[in-house]
Order: C-alpha cells, then structure tokens, then sequence
C-alpha cells in the first residue's frame, strides 16, 4: 500500500508502519509552533501525540475524521494510521566560513 | 523519552512562566521575608537590601566583582547565602553522573524550556539543577545537603517570582536588582521583532532575531529590510548575516545577489549565487507556499543542482518520495 505523505508548511507527515517504543506522550495535540508568529500545526480530532528522545514527534490517528490545522496553511485530513513528523531542515551556508565576503 | 513526574513538569512550567512574564513585577515586602528565610536556612547573617535599577549599576558591578574575586565564580554567582547550596550541588552533581535517566530527562526539559532567561546576564540564576535534584529526590534517597539545596532553590524560585531578578552579596549587603522581561522564539532563543528581547526595568535592553544580538540600529534596518543585499553581506558577524538574508524579500535578494537559475520544477526554483562567497557558489531555493502564495528562499547545500532535490533533502527524504508528495499546504 502507498505510504501517506502530507506536508503543512515547515512539517513534513510520513504515516510509518507502527509507533516505536519508548515514546512519551503529550498531553496536548500540538506538533509544531510557529518561531515569530506563534501559529500551531495541531489536531482536530482523536489523536495521540508523542515524542521521542530525540524530540521527533509522532501520531497515531484514532478518528477519520481528525484535522491538523494551522492558523495560515489549509487544513488536512490525515487519516487513521500512526505517524511521523519531520521538520524542514535548515542549512546556514555561513556557519564554517571565516570572513569570505566579496566587497 | 522517559518519563518524568508530573510535579517536576509543574516546577518546569512554573520556572517557564517566570521567564516569559511580561511585567515587571517587585514585592518588596515578600522579598524581604524570603532572604531573611533563605539566610536563616543558612544561619548566615541577614544583609542588607540595596535596590539597583538593573544589573549594569556600578555599585552592583563592584559587589559582583569583589564577590568573584574573593569566592570561586560558581560562588560568585549564587552569592554567599547559596555557598552551602552550591556545596549541595557538587554533591547531588558528582552523584547525578550516575544517576536514575528519569533525573536526566527532567534535566534535559527543564534545560530546554525553563533556562531560556538563564543566559540574559552572567550572574544570572538558572534552575537547572533544581529541576534534576527535584527529579531525582522522587526515585533516590537524598541526604541533608540535598534537601536544603531544594529548599534552597525553592527559596530563590520564590525569590524571582517576588521579583528578585538577580543578586550578589558583598559587606553585608544585597545588591538587588529585578527580572528583565524576555521574548523567545519556539527555540527558546531570544527573539523579537517587534521590541527589545530582554528588557531591564530601566530601559536598559537588547535585542536578538532568532538567538542573534543585533545593536538596536542594525535590529531595526534589518527588520525593516532597509538593509540592500550588498550592506548584508558586509555585516561581519555571520549569524547577523544570516539572519539579514532569511528576513529579506526573496525576489529582491535574487535579484541584488546576481542569481542564476539553475534549476526549475513546478513548485521549487534552484538559484546559484556567486557573489556571497569568493570561492564557491551558494545555492538558494525559492518555493510558494501552496496556502498563502508567499514565496520563501532557504539556502541548501551547494552540490545540489535539482531544485525538487534540494527541497527534498531539507525534508530529509528522497526526490523520489517528494515528487509523489501530494497534499502541500
């Protein structure tokens, strides 16, 4: 079966086959929150968030009908399934140069 | 991760709530029951309380320094009342190496979320250990020095909450001064653009984009955008310039920076840019966000030369998975 994938803005969902063990659960339905605006990717719906050690979030999905929304980025219907959150990574060009600027 | 006690997740976000209250906030009154309690822990005489407007008036400096100078710096900055508190420390520390990983997971939280204001002096207060002594007391037999560390901390947690920002003792006096009021990002970096990140009661403040300190004069033109893309790459703290880049129009930038398209696919457009670097091109990905039609730039390492590549690696997955990514919003 073809693996679900959805991306919110800055959040990237890829459904996995199971949870991983280990996980600490949250007690709120927030994956992500916006740095200067303070929008949230959260749920809408049955669903359990989690974290792990590593401080990636996962999902499981219990109703069909659940939604991450977001206070800027339209909303989607994610599915039953159990999930993983991938934020998008940044690449700072700067951070191993020693003064290279051209005048 | 593990999982800790809910009572150390309270002391978390109560430690967080201080940190980012928005109002300067002393009670004198309470401040002054609180030292005497916390000398009297310590059976240390009870110094006298000297007001400063924040941690930059000279007589407070002068406290700190004869402080440091005469005690070891940790000592320093706990001031005198805390020495038996600090002893406490090392000993809780010294065990805490090998201690319980619920102790360290408590840690690690607290040190993400409630150390945030920590940094905003030297002499500052953090709670760190507070939280991992708290933690570990609740699965580990904790001897007497560690239970007046506790209470000790919970006495300058008090102590800040009163409005007692900062402190250092010298020649029987306190020198006081209140908590700044601090704006983070969702890094618990400081962070604003709107004001001063960390702000003293005085006015005395600084101010930061995302963890980076700008001088007010620069924070503004860069937050404005009055800066052209060449001013930005003249700035030489390269975290102030990157920080310039990100925060600039994308279309400007491509176009002040000389950007060549290299390549283009239905929603990502790789740039190459010459002019930041001498001895390399740097690459820059344009995409719209599907939601808002707002277009965004983000550099991505230079040996990509597929735009949908490149966007592919910032979401750390295959092009492959990204061209039959469906739902973007």
């Amino acid at each position: 079966m073809k693996q679900k994938m959805f991306r919110q803005g800055d959040l990237l969902i890829r459904e996995i086959k199971e949870l991983p063990e280990n996980l600490k659960r949250l007690s709120h339905k927030i994956l992500a929150e916006g740095e200067v605006t303070g929008h949230k990717h959260q749920f809408v719906g049955n669903v359990d968030v989690y974290e792990n050690k590593k401080g990636q979030m996962m999902f499981g999905v219990m109703d069909a009908n659940a939604k991450l929304v977001h206070q800027e980025h339209k909303p989607i219907l994610i599915g039953k399934g159990v999930y993983e959150v991938i934020k998008e990574r940044e690449y700072n060009p700067f951070e191993e140069e020693i003064k290279q600027v051209m005048d | 991760m593990t999982e800790f006690s809910q009572e150390t997740e309270e002391l978390i976000k109560r430690i967080e709530e201080l940190n980012l209250r928005q109002e300067i906030i002393v009670n004198k009154e309470r401040i002054i029951e609180l030292v005497e309690e916390a000398y009297n822990l310590f059976n240390l005489k009870i110094p006298e309380i000297i007001w400063v407007d924040d941690i930059t008036d000279m007589r407070f400096q002068k406290a700190a320094e004869a402080a440091w100078a005469a005690e070891a710096a940790r000592a320093a900055r706990a001031a005198k009342a805390a020495e038996a508190a600090w002893a406490a420390w090392a000993a809780g520390a010294a065990r805490a190496a090998k201690a319980a990983e619920a102790a360290w997971a408590a840690w690690a939280a607290g040190a993400a979320e409630a150390a945030g204001a920590a940094g905003a002096a030297g002499i500052d207060y953090d709670f760190d250990y507070f939280i991992f002594t708290f933690e570990y007391r609740k699965t580990n037999e904790i001897n007497k020095n560690d239970e007046k560390f506790l209470k000790a901390q919970e006495l300058f947690l008090q102590l800040k909450e009163a409005g007692l920002g900062y402190w250092v003792e010298h020649d029987e006096k306190l020198y006081a001064a209140t908590n700044p009021i601090i704006q983070l990002d969702s890094k618990f970096r400081y962070h604003s653009t709107e004001k001063a990140a960390i702000k003293f009661s005085d006015n005395y403040q600084f101010f930061y984009i995302h963890g980076i300190r700008f001088e007010k004069e620069l924070w503004e033109k860069v937050k404005e955008k009055r800066l052209t893309a060449k001013q930005i790459l003249q700035l030489e703290n390269i975290g102030q310039r990157y920080i310039a880049l990100m925060l600039y129009e994308p279309k400007r930038l491509l176009e002040e920076l000389d950007a060549k398209l290299i390549s283009k696919t239905k929603r990502n457009e790789l740039y190459s840019i010459g002019s930041i670097l001498r001895n390399k091109d740097l690459k820059l990905l344009k995409y719209l966000c599907p939601s808002t039609n707002r277009e965004y730039v983000k550099f991505v390492p230079d040996n990509f030369i597929d735009a949908d590549e490149a966007q592919a690696w910032s979401f750390q997955i295959k092009k492959e998975e990204y061209e039959i990514l469906e739902v973007e919003t």
